[in-house]
């Protein structure tokens, strides 16, 4: 019994965190309505495909509250770069959507989405 | 995203891999360590310091380059101890410096070692006279090894003819204040036996005694924590504090 508990302890202790180090493609999932990043980018793309930019800029918020729920599950497994350089391109949108800017917002969005896409990957 | 506590978890991570692939890895002294085993010590370790504090990096393939690099070592241990002919190639073999009191100079050039590293070896053997040496064996792991000619070899018991008891490897029946029962089993005596053999020391209790053990002599070593020495030997050259 003591040589099981011996050998399980580490192989618990390596288990653990190789499920802590994988876990990013699984926690970057949406687990909540206010999360689902993929979701709200495609709703931002079709506000700014239609001009409509006070909708685009309320996507653009939730956009940015959904990345920071993202990042705190992440951030154990995920490059610290991928998190930040996709919080930079959500500043950037943001600002393009409030200049009206549709080719810079659209340019940044596929940006955020392939961050979130990279993350775990 | 807390950058300080992503470090504090990634290194958790780091050094318990660390400690259980080691354990793993076995019992090999830093003495034995050949180079190659030195130069992979470094190896994983640097992995680790950056699995730790290289944030910009995934865990994941880092803490993978960290288990592989550990498990290739696993696996050239087995190989080498399964076939010699592989340790041999991998770790080498020792070499013959010195033979029946003459230098091998061939050997040692091939080793690009040199009289003077030789002689700071035997040096550091105690030998300051090379003329008393008739072999020294350079070990893989950098060490030498040195037979010193018969005359310059020291008298033990046995050219004397003398007669010796047997002296094993003493059990530790006492530590930190606690009986060690497993061992006092072992060596076939109970707690009675022991009160009683602390009495004839003048100890009441196992918690006066900080160590104790039973020498295969069948003599009692006692070291008690209150030492009552009064003339302390102090080495230190300097006054502290320090």
């Amino acid at each position: 019994m003591k040589k099981i508990i011996a050998v399980l302890i580490p192989a618990v202790f390596i288990v653990f965190f190789i499920l802590i180090m994988i876990s990013s493609s699984y926690l970057k999932q949406s687990f909540r309505e206010d999360d689902n990043v993929p979701v709200i980018i495609d709703a931002i793309k079709e506000d700014v495909d239609a001009g409509d930019w006070s909708e685009a800029k309320e996507g653009a918020d939730e956009l940015e509250t959904a990345w920071k729920i993202i990042m705190g599950r992440v951030q154990f497994s995920a490059a610290r770069d991928e998190l930040r350089d996709a919080k930079t391109s959500i500043v950037r949108m943001k600002a393009y959507i409030e200049a009206n800017d549709r080719a810079g917002s659209l340019a940044e969005l596929n940006e955020v989405k392939e961050h979130w896409t990279y993350i775990g990957e | 995203m807390n950058e300080a506590l992503v470090e504090i978890v990634r290194a958790l991570i780091a050094f318990f891999t660390l400690l259980i692939f080691t354990r793993l890895l076995g019992k090999q002294q830093m003495s034995q360590l050949t180079f190659f085993d030195y130069v992979l010590g470094i190896t994983v370790g640097s992995i680790a310091a950056s699995l730790t504090i290289e944030l910009t990096y995934d865990p994941w393939p880092m803490w993978l380059g960290l288990v592989t690099w550990i498990l290739a070592v696993l696996v050239f241990q087995l190989v080498t101890v399964k076939w010699r002919y592989a340790s041999k190639y991998i770790d080498g073999e020792a070499t013959v410096v010195i033979m029946n009191g003459m230098i091998m100079e061939a050997a040692m050039k091939k080793l690009r070692y040199r009289i003077s590293d030789l002689t700071e070896q035997l040096r550091d053997k105690g030998i300051f006279d090379i003329s008393q040496v008739e072999f020294a064996v350079l070990e893989v792991s950098g060490k030498l090894s040195v037979l010193k000619k018969s005359q310059y070899q020291p008298v033990t018991p046995k050219d004397m003819n003398i007669k010796t008891k047997y002296s094993g490897i003493g059990t530790e029946l006492i530590y930190d204040g606690v009986i060690v029962e497993k061992n006092l089993k072992q060596v076939n005596h109970d707690r009675k036996w022991l009160y009683k053999e602390l009495k004839r020391s003048g100890i009441n209790d196992e918690s006066e005694v900080f160590f104790a053990t039973l020498e295969t002599t069948g003599k009692l070593y006692v070291d008690r924590y209150q030492d009552h020495i009064k003339s302390k030997t102090d080495i230190s050259d300097y006054d502290g504090p320090y």
